[in-house]
């Protein structure tokens, strides 16, 4: 069963208003103190987010120079299944885990509820990410991210570059697509998951017709559309050129609608260091990360931060993330993407 | 196998045979428990419903849903055509290169030792990228110059032909100490009773090394069916799914990972594997191979002659198409911020600033090494005891012992870190540390060191040993001072092929490593999954530059050891 986002809901989100916030909502001194002694924090972070962790890394650094941090970058599932390895080991290295995965988090018991007062910055999250909130407070929003199409500028003129998702099913595509697995979780299996009710079945089965060429991870397609091996990557990331200076590459926002994907970081049960692991937390939300995060083109969660992308104007898909379903359920929309992509 | 008869002649007793086995039997058997451990770990994960260190219930579940699963006969069919084509593609070129340097006058001996070496090196995922630059049938360079898409990468074609050039220096290795020990005085008798060169090649010298050759190219065969990062690489884009990739999925795509289905699915294939280990090393057997005698002699080297420029053509085109275009492409790309776009505006050593001020590569980098050295020494040594006591003391357990230490060799690197780890995730402390990742190379690496130093010893002869007994020497001045410096460049060898493939090891370590225990190979895939195939190739260059520094190493060795022959 999937969580719907109401539009007028993520139109406020996602066009985040400069609204004057006033609380600083910094962490307590005994927080801080509690972080001092622990001296270290390990943070596990998905992989494709490069420029903004060196970013993060130097800021804290520079804040809590007697706090060393450890990070370790593995996609969703693997990240999910590394913690609980080590949980299983009796040797949690893990303090804070971020991931776009959320799916997989609501179904193992990897992390702890957290007091929301040890996360004052949380008090400055939009109105309507609050929602996102777990309810038994195990993981909360970092940032969302954008889901639409992207093309590589040098081999598509503008007036040949596609401007809606049904544009891709014209002939003259055939062979210029790429895209990742849709045949597990990724940000194709959940274009195809929330598009089906909007775009249906029919439109599927044509795209499939295009000579598609399928790749692994997001990163990979993306690095194939900046050498220019496609002309189209579906789906892309509205932060793709951000992750690719210097390359042909640009985002164009689907007329027919976008969906996002939300960015989720927790408390690992038995963290070794939970004190710097909430102190972390916390900072992640502060404005200057959050900040940051926009400069990378992703969709800051708190208030009194501009986003970069405007998607006022079209329709929402809805959001790939919160999902109850679980893997074994969701096998058959696996197998679907599948058979799109002729497997 | 010709056997020592010292126990017969003695008049032993059956006590004492049975002591004798004892006290050879159980020191291999120690030695074995990296490999048997985790082997044993796979099968009871094979019949588990749960995943490594959880609470689990007994099942035939896992067998029954990759039995009845429609997909698995194909994607097994494919699988080993693909296999068995890169298997014949490398050991062409790879024996031919071996005999040119080993038996022949050839002039090029040292580049061919250096770009044979290479292609093994680099780790399978570096060659595959290297060629989907050079290959890409949309954008690949060889295309756009030649302006037709002659060759599409993305393809079994493209799969054969990657795989095959990164066994061939494997192949190359693994033949180059058999055909250097071969006594030719075999093939001068063959010559002055009138066989013509080639005649005497394929009846008297083939055969000779016939026992290392079948090993070799089974042991080839299965390192192309259980590779898993060129059929990713290249098969993904073409929806071209092997047997590996399959496994890949079940692991890295669901959440929990399927592990029983995987190691199901792996035990199946490691029991076919296993028979196919077992049936070559039944019909080596039956063949003696003593080539390295009491009797004195000098290795000869054929005159090549008039074919000496064709062989040295064929060289410089086989180097050029497998090893210094894709290479050189890497190099050029370590200093571009996109991978395959060579913008010159954008030329900067950028990338290497990136990739050396990273502290997990700086530790990535020490901890390789580490690895490398004191598991390849751990592998020599414990893999030359077992090939003494497999060859010599217990020769009726040989095919036994080296069947079962063959078996991590077999198994895929995915499902055998696997089994590393729920060997020993309950041991505490041990998980995601450096001891578990040496355990894993442990196990991969000592089936190779017993494998090089098992096919040096066979060509010992008997009467070697026995002129020392008869001068009293005891076992171990006969051990020290007659096989070992035999069997020496054999084992400096194998310490240099292992060494070579731990640094690069990838599937075990991607499962076991932890914060503080990276190493090369993960840190490589970790920025290829963020989509930096620029740093990427600076990793390539790095390990270019320490496959440099081992070849120039194991050079010096060898000169110092005196063996050393151009």
């Amino acid at each position: 069963m999937r969580n719907r986002v109401h539009r007028h809901a993520v139109i406020a989100i996602l066009f985040a208003v400069a609204v004057p916030f006033g609380a600083k909502a910094q962490s307590t001194p005994e927080l801080i103190e509690a972080a001092k002694r622990e001296g270290t924090v390990a943070w596990y972070t998905q992989p494709g987010w490069p420029d903004f962790t060196q970013e993060a890394l130097q800021e804290w650094a520079r804040r809590y120079p007697e706090i060393s941090i450890q990070p370790i970058e593995a996609n969703g599932p693997g990240l999910i299944e590394r913690i609980r390895t080590e949980q299983r080991a009796g040797r949690v290295v893990a303090d804070v885990a971020i991931t776009a995965d959320s799916t997989a988090w609501l179904n193992n018991d990897v992390f702890q509820p957290v007091d929301l007062a040890r996360i004052p910055r949380l008090d400055a999250l939009l109105p309507q990410t609050k929602s996102f909130i777990d309810p038994k407070r195990q993981f909360f929003p970092v940032s969302l991210y954008v889901y639409g199409i992207a093309v590589n500028t040098d081999k598509l003129k503008p007036e040949d570059r596609p401007r809606s998702w049904r544009d891709l099913i014209d002939v003259k595509y055939k062979g210029m697509i790429a895209t990742d697995d849709f045949g597990r979780p990724s940000g194709g299996n959940t274009w195809v998951t929330l598009g089906l009710p909007v775009l249906g079945k029919e439109f599927y089965e044509a795209f499939g017709k295009q000579q598609l060429r399928t790749y692994g991870r997001f990163q990979e397609v993306d690095a194939a559309l900046a050498r220019g091996e496609r002309a189209i990557e579906v789906p892309g990331r509205s932060r793709i050129k951000s992750d690719n200076p210097g390359a042909p590459v640009e985002w164009i926002m689907p007329s027919d609608g976008v969906y996002f994907q939300i960015l989720v970081m927790g408390l690992v049960k038995d963290a070794p260091h939970p004190n710097a692991a909430q102190l972390f937390m916390n900072f992640l939300l502060e404005e200057q990360m959050q900040t940051a995060i926009a400069k990378h083109d992703d969709v800051p969660v708190v208030q009194g931060v501009a986003s970069p992308v405007d998607i006022n104007q079209v329709p929402l898909l809805g959001h790939g993330s919160l999902r109850e379903d679980n893997y074994r359920s969701m096998e058959e929309m696996f197998k679907f993407g599948r058979q799109i992509q002729g497997r | 196998m010709p056997r020592l008869q010292s126990s017969k002649a003695e008049g032993v007793t059956g006590a004492s045979f049975i002591h004798s086995k004892v006290v050879w039997g159980l020191p291999v058997l120690l030695i074995l428990l990296p490999i048997l451990y985790p082997m044993a770990a796979l099968v009871f994960g094979s019949v588990s419903d749960g995943g490594p260190g959880e609470e689990i219930h007994l099942t035939l579940d896992n067998f029954r849903r990759v039995l009845t699963n429609d997909e698995i006969p194909l994607i097994f069919l494919r699988s080993m055509v693909v296999a068995a084509c890169a298997t014949v593609a490398a050991a062409v070129p790879g024996f031919l290169l071996a005999w040119l340097v080993a038996r022949t006058n050839f002039p090029g001996g040292r580049l061919v030792s250096l770009l044979a070496v290479a292609s093994f090196l680099i780790p399978s995922s570096l060659s595959a990228i290297g060629w989907t630059i050079l290959g890409n049938p949309d954008v690949g360079l060889l295309n756009r110059v030649i302006d037709a898409p002659i060759l599409n990468i993305y393809s079994y074609f493209g799969i054969v032909f990657v795989l095959s050039q990164h066994l061939t220096g494997f192949f190359y290795l693994m033949m180059l100490a058999p055909l250097r020990n071969a006594d030719p005085s075999y093939e001068d008798a063959a010559r002055l009773a009138g066989a013509s060169p080639w005649r005497a090649f394929v009846t008297v010298q083939l055969p000779l090394v016939l026992p290392a050759l079948l090993p070799t190219l089974v042991l080839v065969f299965v390192r192309a069916f259980e590779n898993f990062e060129i059929p990713f690489i290249l098969g993904t884009p073409a929806n071209i799914f092997l047997f590996t990739n399959h496994i890949f999925y079940r692991l890295n795509s669901m959440s929990p990972p399927d592990y029983g289905y995987a190691v199901a699915l792996a035990c199946l294939v490691t029991t076919l594997a296993a028979l196919l280990f077992w049936f070559q090393s039944v019909v080596g057997s039956r063949r003696s191979v003593v080539t390295i005698s009491g009797k004195g002699y000098r290795p000869r080297k054929l005159e090549l002659g008039a074919w000496t420029i064709p062989c040295i053509i064929f060289l410089v085109l086989y180097a050029f198409a497998t090893t210094i275009l894709p290479l050189g492409l890497l190099l050029a790309s370590s200093f571009f911020p996109i991978l395959g776009l060579f913008n010159l505006s954008q030329f900067g050593i950028g990338n290497y600033l990136r990739v050396f001020s990273d502290q997990s590569v700086q530790r990535a980098v020490v901890n390789t090494l580490m690895l490398m050295i004191v598991c390849s020494t751990v592998c020599v040594v414990l893999g030359g005891f077992v090939a003494y006591v497999i060859s010599r003391q217990l020769p009726r357990f040989r095919a036994v012992v080296e069947s079962v230490a063959t078996l991590p060799l077999i198994v895929p690197g995915l499902v055998l870190g696997l089994a590393t780890l729920w060997a020993f995730i309950r041991i505490p402390g041990l998980y995601g540390t450096l001891y578990i990742l040496a355990l894993a190379y442990v196990a991969l690496g000592l089936p190779l060191g017993l494998r090089a130093i098992s096919d040096t010893l066979r060509q010992v002869g008997p009467e070697l040993e026995q002129a020392s007994r008869v001068h009293g020497g005891g076992l171990w001045v006969t051990i020290r001072r007659i096989l070992v410096p035999l069997a020496l460049p054999g084992m400096v060898s194998a310490w240099f092929m292992i060494a070579v493939i731990l640094s690069r090891e990838l599937a075990s370590s991607v499962l076991l490593y932890g914060y503080g225990s990276e190493v090369i190979s993960v840190k490589l895939l970790g920025f290829w999954e963020d989509g930096r195939g620029n740093l990427v190739a600076v990793m390539g260059v790095m390990m270019l530059v320490v496959l440099t520094l081992l070849l120039l190493l194991e050079r010096f060795t060898l000169k110092l050891l005196g063996s050393y022959k151009r």
